[in-house]
């Protein structure tokens, strides 16, 4: 046996390796993403015949479509929120735990818990605990900032920051999760040579440690802003968008479109633009990685 | 072939592998396989009844028909469209399914079996005069479901329990319906709980508002008949929105749900009134608090009265009481059920059999058979019976339909009236936006 055949012969075993998630990536992921693509150029209910093609026009409604604005405008401000918090709160308790605090582990598992938990049962719960009658006014009172309380989810001026709050809660453990592993990785002897140097503790944080981060910064950044636009089960669960459209983000606006609206055609084409939003951003973000790694 | 080399081995073994797993998926027997001969399987798709009362209808149809089983399953009214609507058009789908008016009929029209030859067959060629809505599951002559049993809206239950405990009367004004809140707040509880964060529960409140402004004005505005941007409805929206700043509706509605939130609530009386209709009557009979008393942990539950009232007069100079509605449920038989004349058959017992109106009389829903009547002999009290009779006889005379059929005006009302309630949009603009939603219709 040859070296090219023996080489041959090994990619055609890997090929079958990955012949089942193949299947299931091109024949679910990849087809359904062309077939919405199709039927973002219809006319149609989504159910039964009628399909008429109309080429571009759903896309040309839905950028007309105020509403599709407001909703991006609700992603952007629920990501700028949600991505800074995690990524501060993250890294403040990974470095805080990264020394010797005496029940660490106990703090690990309660910050990583949120995670773990359906989105479903914390809207659900978050939804009363931010009621009127719920916990957080009742804490509120407690300590005497009774002057704060509001109906956080039934007043549109603090609905979007309550759902961020949530998501704040949920997911900075995720933030503080990869922080943690990334800490572990940075030598020991950078931090003594800083100290050496003179440097004060928030100086060797901010000048050593936080750069030595930049991948994980990267990573959460990028995953904060590919989640932001796919959030839909909080807000569905908490809000449904309202009151009114003061909490409508991209995906609950689709929902509504095609499952109550009947307008399947016009779901697909917000789906599309929803994707090629997710991509641009991708790429112009790992571009500003590299740009600032080299 | 040979087997000799590990390498080979490993790829022969994973292509039969993979081979095997999409052979047995393509082979995979469809739920509710029916036998080539004996009892036929119907599955049964459907948000009311739940699983509760399920068993009442469908093990006497059973006992009827000892040829037909019925698979029921029941999916929440939140995922009920999702869940249909997909599985409707597939063989693996649901042969009958519970279908409401308004959206629904013309959406799901494609996906129905025309029931106008097997409803001849039961009731006679005037059957359309029979069956009370059945216009409003007709879509371009297709009968596309048969309806099961009516429903009114445009008045509300008062827990007595709580009024008791406050000592005060049903309010009937604004006036009153404020100061009966802030007396029940005053002790912990609440007075009149709307779920406004449900579109559902908004359009019902915001039709009876309507309707005291000018009872039936707001369907011939939906029609087109009349302006929605007129002075009548602009009240209407400006009456709506007084229903939130003035104290009329709790604190953080628009963050409640209808169900569950606000009815649970009223339930275990910790609110003491809901503006909800005639498909809450069985919550006036022993057996149904019995069963709340049980799901809810709560003995004393069951000797909770529940009377129907008017809402109050929200409108200055207004018209109370006007009732709006229709079929709260139809029946559809789906066109890829491959036993549709036993899934006809289970339509025609549940809509028209004696001993399916009975089930349903007794559950106190009038069943859209005209003629037939309901059981009161279970309510807990001679009020609520006489109440209720009330309340059945002016629902022969509906202002309008519940349900608003094009999914776009629909869509735009629900979205102006949380809008309007929160402040985010002003009456004279919620009727605007409204307006061009029924004009683009």
């Amino acid at each position: 046996m040859t070296r090219r055949t023996a080489r041959l012969g090994l990619n055609r075993t890997g090929y079958l390796y990955v012949l089942p998630v193949l299947i299931v990536v091109v024949g679910i992921v990849y087809l359904g993403v062309a077939y919405n693509g199709y039927v973002s150029l219809l006319d149609w209910s989504g159910i039964g015949d009628g399909q008429v093609f109309i080429g571009l026009e759903n896309y040309v409604d839905a950028f007309a479509d105020p509403v599709l604005w407001t909703a991006l405008g609700h992603v952007a401000v629920f990501a700028v929120i949600t991505i800074t918090v995690q990524m501060l709160l993250g890294l403040t308790m990974a470095i805080l735990l990264s020394g010797g605090a005496w029940l660490r582990g106990v703090y690990k598992v309660v910050m990583f818990l949120p995670v773990v938990l359906s989105p479903a049962v914390i809207s659900v719960s978050f939804r009363n605990l931010l009621s009127p009658d719920g916990a957080v006014n009742a804490a509120l009172e407690a300590v005497g900032l009774g002057a704060l309380t509001q109906p956080w989810l039934a007043n549109p001026d603090t609905a979007l920051f309550a759902i961020a709050a949530i998501n704040i809660w949920a997911w900075t453990g995720f933030s503080f999760l990869l922080y943690q592993a990334a800490l572990s990785q940075i030598s020991q002897e950078h931090i003594e040579a800083a100290q050496l140097d003179g440097a004060g503790r928030f100086r060797t944080m901010w000048s050593v440690v936080v750069p030595q981060l930049s991948g994980t910064h990267a990573t959460l950044v990028l995953i904060g802003i590919i989640g932001s636009l796919k959030t839909f089960e909080l807000v569905y669960l908490t809000t449904g968008g309202g009151p009114g459209r003061s909490t409508e983000f991209l995906t609950t606006y689709i929902y509504k479109k095609a499952i109550e609206g009947f307008d399947a055609g016009y779901a697909a084409a917000l789906s599309v633009i929803l994707l090629v939003l997710s991509l641009a951003l991708t790429v112009i973000q790992m571009r500003v990685n590299r740009t600032l790694k080299g | 072939m040979k087997f000799g080399n590990p390498r080979r081995r490993s790829a022969a073994a994973i292509t039969a592998l993979v081979a095997a797993s999409v052979a047995l998926a393509a082979c995979t027997p469809a739920d509710g396989g029916r036998e080539a001969d004996g009892p036929v399987t119907l599955d049964v798709w459907g948000w009311n009844p739940d699983e509760a009362s399920a068993p009442g209808y469908f093990d006497k149809f059973e006992a009827e028909n000892p040829d037909i089983k019925v698979n029921y399953r029941f999916i929440q009214a939140s995922d009920y469209v999702n869940a249909v609507r997909l599985a409707a058009t597939t063989a693996d789908g649901p042969d009958v399914f519970g279908l409401q008016v308004g959206v629904f009929p013309e959406q799901f029209a494609p996906l129905t079996l025309d029931l106008t030859p097997y409803l001849e067959d039961e009731l006679g060629s005037d059957w359309a005069d029979k069956l009370n809505g059945s216009d409003q599951y007709n879509v371009d002559g297709k009968q596309v479901a048969a309806p099961w049993y009516m429903s009114s809206g445009g008045f509300m239950w008062v827990n007595m329990s709580v009024a008791d405990e406050l000592g005060l009367a049903v309010p009937t004004t604004l006036d009153e319906l404020v100061a009966f809140n802030r007396a029940a707040e005053a002790i912990g509880k609440k007075g009149l709980v709307q779920g406004a964060k449900d579109g559902f529960a908004n359009l019902d409140l915001f039709q009876i508002v309507a309707n005291q402004v000018e009872p039936g004005y707001f369907y011939s505005a939906l029609a087109g008949d009349e302006d929605f941007d007129s002075t009548e409805m602009i009240e209407a929206l400006e009456a709506w929105q007084e229903l939130f700043t003035s104290g009329a509706v709790q604190e953080g509605a628009l963050g409640m749900t209808a169900y569950p939130d606000a009815n649970d609530a009223r339930i275990t009386g910790q609110a003491a009134m809901i503006p909800f209709g005639s498909w809450q009557f069985r919550d006036a009979t022993n057996a149904r608090m019995a069963q709340y008393a049980e799901t809810y942990g709560d003995e004393a539950i069951a000797d909770t009265v529940f009377m129907p009232a008017d809402f109050p007069l929200v409108v200055e100079g207004g018209t109370p009481g006007s009732l709006f509605g229709g079929p709260d449920v139809g029946w559809a038989v789906s066109a890829q059920s491959d036993a549709k004349d036993a899934a006809a058959r289970l339509v025609n017992w549940l809509t028209s059999s004696e001993t399916g109106l009975s089930v349903l009389s007794d559950a106190l829903r009038p069943p859209a058979l005209i003629g037939s009547s309901i059981d009161l002999s279970d309510v807990k009290t001679p009020e609520q019976a006489a109440a209720i009779e009330e309340f059945i006889t002016r629902g022969e005379s509906l202002v309008g339909p519940r349900e608003v059929s094009n999914p776009d005006v629909k869509e735009a009302l629900v979205t102006a009236l949380s809008a309007v309630a929160s402040g985010q949009l002003s009456p004279a603009d919620a009727a605007a936006q409204i307006q061009s939603a029924i004009d683009a219709a």
